[in-house]
């Protein structure tokens, strides 16, 4: 399997976010976590990529046990992530965020006399070009529209090269125009780089569009996984998404 | 030196008395630093300024007056220089925050300099707490007893105002989180005036007390504040208890390496500081 | 764009011939002013390389100042050394110092990291005072005298200005590599810079290893001018003096620190031949630039100076 997490659990206090959770992602799919707020999602997402280390359970990438590994091995590994509340290099400018990724995915971070400046060039620019960022290179991050914040957050990942990319939100707090154009952005880099994706997502026409393989959360737990016309045709998601209305 | 028991005693005594002085003087700052966020690296200064003060008043009007005057004087300096300095930098980094205190320190070392001059103070014992008492044949100050007396008294009051009062509870709110209790209507800034006003008559209490049994110098505030971040670093940021703890520790490893290796005695501290950065950085009682 | 241009270029020329006849066009006492200008200006863009690029506040540079200082010292007088070994061998102390105490501070941030350090220059401050065998106590060493191209105010104004531009240019060279980059990514977002596989201790570490070597190239030029070292050059106010200079020169910018040490020293240097009270007027600039300067002479220059040569010229 290329990924696998098995038996994952998490408590905050009392709290149970993560109870006894095992999924597992085909390589090559998109695939996509749903459910409502506080089901977990960001907290599996954080698991994952080593942001908090977990009480039990394992998290297997490629066949090897990344379980309570730092972000930093694990981004190593090849599991990029973004964040669905920004989190970039405000003071940098929008070129700079991408270089240095790119400088790090390079493993040049302790080479101290080139000129970082002049480093790939032509593949910065061209993640710029990919996310739609090019005219605003030399721009504050900081500065940027929301919208486009979340543009370079997906780009920052990408820029790892990663096998498996997780995108956390990457549409949150996009206005409709806005989320139409970036999922088609996404879904042109998943193309183009052929990673492998694991999605977070509350707006379900997204991940309806997308998806290959859906799995739903619900207060830690998994309650259902299935194909988009699985899900959809699920009586439980229907009862969880439309609350007590039935 | 013979090392026996009751030499042991007083020197745990009277390193005690010290502690609770370290207490004294860290509690300020360790609740500055928990509520603001703010380290005031001034703190050693303005316990200076209070000692320097204390000397000119205990020779005019007599020691224990200045226990009551000192720390009034100081808690309205403390004002004066939260709401005209520190306040216009809550927003700024730490960064600024540290160098507006490296100014200040320096004004008021300057100051302290220009208006006592640089030859050493000292103080003298007022005569009821002078001399010794024979305690289970050991030799114990009576001043000792007299601090650790005192010092006990203000930390159960301090205490019990933090955490039986009114006014206790919203200082412990803007610990864990400042913006949450703005939005319930405190008015924090109030709040903040008042613990930097605290904070540095503690430091005054701390300067008073101690007066008569240290010497001051022009290089005190170095020495003081550099044991007080000593105490805020094992005893927990914003931990009044902790700071009691660690206090206590470090004059008590003070006193018994005295004792060891006396070239060496502060050395020890420092190792201590190392030891609990090293293996428990947030502080041994922190509430974080 | 092209008045800005020319305008720096003006200002360039008129500094480098300034700084080239240094000793023919100065009298005596400001030459060595120069000197310890030029000396200051190294000490505070090794702290501004830590700051400015890496966003960590170090109160604790005294020590590696002091301890290349003493290094510089010891080594002159209770060993038969080369000179010039001796200046290469004692930043290296320094640097050695710096790995030591940033392994154990590179997971500190903001206060935690400022009073670490600078706990661990009072350290090295209380141990120098403590050996007096070794360091001469609280008089210090004094009486080091230096021979051949080190030899005479001229010869040290050279040496000291060729090594600055040397050390200087190193610092730049690092601070726009790739290891600059990640640096100033960690500055930003420390968080973030994990997930890009930054590794974030390690990087701080060899910053203040860096800047520590280059504090330390410092202290042993302070040695070369003051022909002695001082338990003083430990003490946490040497290290606040950097800071203030960065900050007063501007921490956002390169020459920052430089502008910095020459504002911050002539000043000192005339107002102490008027009043005594000089560290009372340093604590009032410092509260002032605090208030109003944020940015340092360089972020005001930026903000009215070019604005200005622009409308003129244009």
């Amino acid at each position: 399997m290329f990924f696998q997490v098995a038996n994952l659990e998490k408590s905050f206090g009392g709290l149970k976010a993560t109870d006894n959770v095992s999924l597992h992602i085909k390589q090559g799919d998109i695939c996509a976590l749903i459910g409502p707020n506080g089901a977990g999602k960001t907290t599996l997402f954080n698991l994952i990529t080593g942001a908090i280390k977990p009480d039990a359970g394992k998290v297997i990438f490629q066949g090897e046990d990344i379980t309570g590994k730092t972000a930093r091995e694990i981004t190593r590994k090849g599991i990029a992530r973004s964040f669905q509340i920004v989190n970039v290099f405000p003071m940098l400018t929008v070129y700079e965020n991408i270089m240095v990724a790119v400088l790090s995915q390079k493993r040049m971070g302790f080479n101290f006399f080139h000129p970082a400046k002049k480093i790939a060039r032509e593949e910065i620019i061209s993640h710029l070009v990919n996310i739609g960022l090019a005219t605003q290179a030399d721009m504050l991050a900081g500065q940027l529209s929301h919208g486009n914040q979340k543009r370079l957050e997906v780009g920052i990942a990408l820029a790892m090269k990663p096998t498996l990319l997780a995108l956390d939100e990457p549409t949150s707090g996009m206005s409709v125009e806005e989320k139409g154009e970036i999922l088609e952005t996404i879904k042109k880099l998943i193309k183009m780089t052929g990673c492998t994706v694991l999605l977070c997502e509350h707006d379900m026409n997204v991940i309806f569009e997308v998806s290959d393989y859906i799995w739903v959360l619900q207060n830690g737990r998994i309650v259902a996984n299935g194909t988009v016309s699985d899900i959809k045709s699920n009586e439980l998601v229907h009862r969880i998404y439309l609350g007590g209305k039935r | 030196m013979e090392i026996n028991a009751s030499l042991l005693a007083s020197l745990v005594i009277s390193g005690m008395a010290r502690g609770m002085i370290y207490f004294l003087l860290s509690c300020g700052l360790t609740i500055i630093f928990g509520v603001m966020g703010v380290v005031n690296f001034a703190h050693g200064a303005f316990y200076m300024l209070a000692f320097y003060i204390t000397f000119t008043v205990a020779n005019a009007i007599g020691f224990w007056s200045s226990l009551i005057i000192v720390p009034l004087v100081m808690i309205l300096v403390g004002a004066v220089a939260e709401r005209g300095l520190f306040q216009r930098v809550y927003k700024s980094g730490h960064v600024f925050q540290l160098l507006l205190s490296v100014g200040i320190i320096h004004v008021i070392s300057d100051l302290v300099r220009l208006l006592w001059g640089l030859d050493p103070k000292n103080g003298s014992i007022p005569n009821l707490l002078m001399g010794c008492f024979d305690m289970f044949g050991m030799v114990i100050s009576k001043y000792s007893i007299f601090i650790i007396g005192i010092s006990s008294v203000i930390a159960v009051v301090l205490i019990t105002i933090l955490y039986k009062s009114k006014i206790g509870s919203i200082i412990r709110a803007c610990v864990y989180d400042e913006e949450m209790t703005r939005g319930l209507g405190i008015n924090v800034s109030g709040v903040f005036s008042l613990v930097f006003m605290a904070g540095i008559g503690m430091a005054a209490v701390a300067a008073t007390i101690a007066y008569p049994m240290t010497s001051g110098t022009l290089g005190m505030d170095a020495q003081m504040i550099i044991i007080a971040f000593c105490v805020t670093i094992i005893g927990g940021v914003g931990s009044i208890g902790g700071a009691l703890v660690a206090g206590l520790v470090i004059a008590i490893v003070e006193s018994l390496g005295i004792l060891v290796l006396p070239q060496y005695a502060d050395t020890f501290i420092y190792v201590i500081v190392v030891a609990v950065l090293f293996f428990r950085p947030q502080g041994l009682f922190s509430i974080e | 764009m092209r008045g800005k241009r020319s305008f720096v270029w003006a200002v360039g020329c008129i500094i480098a011939i300034f700084l080239i006849g240094g000793p023919f066009i100065l009298p005596n006492f400001w030459t060595w002013v120069v000197i310890e200008i030029m000396v200051m200006s190294l000490a505070a863009m090794s702290v501004n390389f830590l700051l400015g690029y890496a966003g960590c506040l170090s109160f604790g540079h005294s020590a590696f100042y002091a301890a290349a200082a003493y290094a510089t010292a010891i080594m002159m007088t209770k060993t038969g050394m080369n000179q010039y070994q001796v200046l290469l061998l004692a930043p290296l102390t320094a640097a050695i110092l710096g790995a030591v105490i940033g392994l154990l501070v590179s997971r500190l941030y903001a206060f935690y990291y400022a009073i670490m350090t600078c706990a661990f220059a009072m350290i090295v401050w209380s141990i120098i005072r403590r050996l007096p065998g070794l360091t001469g106590g609280d008089t210090g060493i004094v009486g080091i005298q230096f021979t051949g191209l080190l030899n005479g105010m001229t010869n040290i104004y050279y040496f000291t200005l060729a090594v600055i531009i040397l050390c200087g240019l190193i610092l730049w060279v690092i601070g726009n590599s790739p290891l600059g980059w990640s640096l100033r990514a960690i500055r930003e977002n420390p968080d973030r810079s994990a997930f890009i596989s930054i590794d974030v201790i390690k990087q701080r570490c060899l910053a203040l290893v860096i800047s520590s070597f280059f504090c330390g190239v410092a202290g042993s030029l302070h040695v070369v001018y003051s022909f002695g070292a001082f338990p003083e050059l430990a003490f946490w106010t040497k290290s606040g003096d950097f800071v203030t200079i960065c900050i007063l020169g501007g921490i956002n910018s390169f020459l920052g620190p430089i502008v910095g040490s020459v504002a911050l020293i002539l000043l000192e240097t005339m107002i102490t031949s008027v009043t005594l009270y000089w560290p009372m007027v340093l604590g009032i600039i410092i509260c002032a630039v605090v208030f109003f300067m944020p940015e340092g002479i360089m972020g005001f220059v930026k903000k009215f100076g070019w604005e200005k040569v622009n409308e003129q010229k244009s």
